[in-house]
């Protein structure tokens, strides 16, 4: 298993016990959803060192609230929610979030593809053109694609992550599969 | 839901893909896919996209991931770092600024006299693109120099000690941060809510604040170091009361405060921030004590006013408390008290205290008890007591009311209760969430939404020119007010409520006011953001100049 070194916890004054029973909770946490928490962050915002950011920021604060999950089989929307809040705080922290018409803006989103990082993670072509199509969605609009097709979430636990009811899960998942489509079809990936 | 003719079904073929059709939804799909040529190129299209997204690379995540989160935990630092990004204060508000330009506004705002500040909007519109302001001030002073009022005195202060508390809650997911030393930093606590009120220690290594479930109305207490991030829960689950203080001894080394259970049980507990194992212990067992203030003492030991409500006449005890924090069981404070001061309740000592010319306030009256806790139901008013030569206080018999105009008519109605803040410099005080019983002297005067602010030391008590102006409050409900000394205040108003679903938090606004008198409007400067609360405030307990 994993351990992140976390030393004594500054939150409280718990004892060793009880400290001791977090940190193992948290490093199972950490094992089991730190790949697909940041590969979820890495398709939201495109750039593979804003997503370690991301994902670091999310996990530590996953370990302050930890006594706020109540329901072990809530831990993954528990996280995914907190992951999603957190990029979307750096989006808009970073001027990015912009309405489809500005195209301007939107190229601002378009991954790095010279050396670095950036290259190196999307260096696939296809890789690349996909990413490219999802970074022009709207936020909300890429995020439940991504829950939904690279994640497998069902609407219900989409709703969860995004605060949304079920209806309206399908109705966004709906209206981006048909932006996604239209986007996908200007790379010439599908009709 | 039901395909009418000509419809092209694109939400059920988008839920086919993952499954989440009803039988029903299923049926009415394939039924309309057989005979549209349309739709099926959609289905096919949705599919062909669900695969590509699918297929897409999955990565390792960063080597030192999990070095990088064990490391933020331990230093309990936000791995963006506020050095990295704007600071929260400012975030989601179309006009993004740093934290310290706007917080350097309020500071140079602070450093001009009187006369100057009806002329300081270039400098502070040029540190403050977060902040807005309103009314706005006259670029040119609007009475002629010779009636500008007296200059008040302009404290000095320092721009790294003044802070407040920020909380967001978004999708249920909160994040309290704290502004102190230009820094903003994330805070960890078991319970989230919204800050309510806050002390900084005198010492500037420790803050004090509540904060109030948006549920349950309770109060959670925590202490926080500035220096290192530590958090230390010293109580939960408390009822509020309006006569519930954060009172830290003048070296800060002690801080009382009262816990209220769920029964209506008040009692005073102690934390030692300098003790071995800092906590909280609990130091009366009556159910009806309150914590007031500190003052003065012994070596060895800090004396703390302790009073007990009662249905009647409230009694006031000057208790010893040990350096080292309350080693003993609870106690009925009148069983160890040094001196005794019936028909007084809540003492409550400028920050100057041991300055022979601070004053006291305190409260005098008859209380009872009902459904919203303990209260005044006869005489009951504020008054101000400034010390004998002896450095003493004629709690019970000295002083004059806070509101100096104000008539209690004969059958005893009178204050109910109100809140009360000292600024740090020993002059000014507020007074706001003043529940007045009797009929408005003269109408609209005293109101319940408005804040009082006067000054002890030059005789400048409460009457109705003495209330902040109408549109400094406007809009919203005043929850916390912390003064920084002369005539600057900062109120913590709450302008929206959170949304149903929870969404978003509550938002609530900091208006930092320089109080203005004569024809000149108070000047306003506000800081907020959508869906955020901010405040309350902070300031220094000892500051630098006065005169």
């Amino acid at each position: 298993m994993l351990s992140i070194g976390v030393g004594q916890r500054t939150t409280s004054w718990d004892g060793p016990v009880s400290a001791s029973r977090e940190r193992a909770a948290f490093d199972r946490i950490f094992e089991e959803f730190s790949a697909p928490i940041y590969n979820y962050v890495l398709r939201m915002v495109g750039d593979a060192d804003r997503a370690a950011d991301i994902a670091q920021d999310t996990f530590i604060k996953a370990y302050r609230k930890l006594d706020s999950l109540t329901d072990e089989n809530s831990t993954r929307s528990w996280l995914y929610r907190i992951a999603t809040n957190t990029a979307i705080d750096d989006m808009r922290r970073r001027r990015w979030i912009a309405p489809m018409d500005e195209d301007d803006e939107r190229q601002h989103d378009r991954p790095d593809t010279g050396p670095g990082p950036e290259a190196q993670v999307m260096a696939s072509m296809l890789d690349e053109r996909i990413q490219r199509a999802m970074l022009a969605l709207r936020p909300n609009h890429r995020q439940c694609l991504v829950l939904s097709d690279l994640q497998d979430m069902s609407a219900h636990q989409i709703g969860e992550v995004m605060g949304l009811s079920y209806g309206a899960v399908r109705t966004l998942l709906c209206r981006a599969r048909g932006e996604m489509r239209r986007l996908l079809a200007a790379e010439g990936l599908v009709r | 839901m039901t395909l009418r003719p000509g419809e092209h079904p694109d939400e059920l073929i988008s839920a086919s893909l993952t499954n989440d059709l009803t039988d029903a939804e299923r049926q009415d799909l394939a039924r309309h896919l057989a005979t549209c040529e349309h739709c099926r190129e959609t289905l096919a299209a949705f599919g062909a996209s669900r695969r590509l997204v699918s297929g897409l690379r999955q990565y390792d995540p960063p080597r030192d991931l999990a070095a990088r989160v064990g490391a933020g935990i331990e230093t309990a630092r936000s791995p963006l770092g506020w050095l990295r990004r704007p600071s929260a204060w400012l975030a989601g508000s179309a006009a993004l600024a740093t934290v310290a330009a706007g917080i350097l506004a309020v500071v140079v705002l602070s450093n001009l006299s009187n006369d100057e500040v009806g002329q300081a909007s270039p400098s502070a519109g040029t540190a403050s693109a977060s902040v807005s302001s309103e009314p706005t001030a006259s670029l040119e002073p609007s009475v002629p120099p010779s009636e500008q009022p007296t200059p008040l005195p302009i404290p000095s202060v320092d721009p790294t000690a003044f802070g407040a508390f920020e909380y967001t809650l978004r999708n249920q997911d909160a994040e309290l941060r704290v502004n102190a030393q230009l820094e903003s930093r994330p805070i960890g606590i078991r319970r989230y809510g919204l800050p309510v009120n806050a002390a900084l220690s005198p010492d500037g290594d420790w803050v004090a604040f509540q904060v109030r479930g948006e549920a349950s109305d309770l109060v959670d207490t925590y202490a926080y170091r500035i220096s290192d991030q530590t958090v230390v829960t010293l109580a939960e689950g408390s009822l509020d009361s309006p006569f519930s203080r954060l009172a830290w001894s003048p070296d800060g080394g002690l801080l009382a405060f009262t816990v209220i259970s769920q029964d209506d049980a008040a009692d005073v507990w102690i934390f030692s921030p300098k003790a071995e194992s800092p906590g909280a212990q609990q130091v009366t067992g009556s159910g009806v004590s309150y914590a007031a203030s500190f003052y003065g003492g012994t070596d060895g030991e800090e004396w703390l006013w302790v009073s007990n409500a009662a249905e009647g006449s409230p009694t006031t005890y000057r208790i010893a408390i040990p350096d080292g924090g309350w080693q003993s069981d609870p106690v009925d404070p009148a069983q160890v008290a040094l001196r005794t001061d019936a028909g007084t309740f809540l003492p409550m000592h400028a920050p100057t205290g041991v300055d022979q010319q601070a004053p006291t306030a305190v409260w005098r009256g008859e209380m009872a008890r009902d459904a919203s806790g303990w209260h005044f139901v006869r005489n009951g008013m504020l008054y101000l007591v400034a010390p004998g030569t002896d450095g003493e206080f004629a709690l019970a018999t000295g002083g004059t009311p806070a509101f100096e105009t104000l008539q209690v008519p004969s059958d005893g109605r009178a204050f109910s209760s109100a809140r009360f803040a000292w600024a740090p410099d020993g002059d000014g005080f507020a007074v706001w969430s003043a529940v007045w019983d009797a009929d408005q002297q003269p109408p609209g005067f005293p109101d319940e939404g408005r804040v009082y602010f006067g000054h002890a030391l030059q005789g400048v008590l409460i009457g109705p020119a003495q209330a902040l102006d109408q549109e400094d409050t406007a809009g919203g409900r005043v929850i916390n007010v912390a003064l920084a000394g002369g005539q600057y205040l900062a109120l913590t108003v709450q302008t929206a409520a959170g949304s149903e679903s929870g969404a978003y938090g509550p938002t609530a606004e900091l208006r930092i006011v320089t109080r203005n008198t004569g024809d000149q409007a108070d000047r306003v400067e506000v800081v907020s953001s959508d869906g955020t609360w901010i405040g309350p405030a902070f300031y220094p307990a000892e500051l630098d100049g006065g005169e």
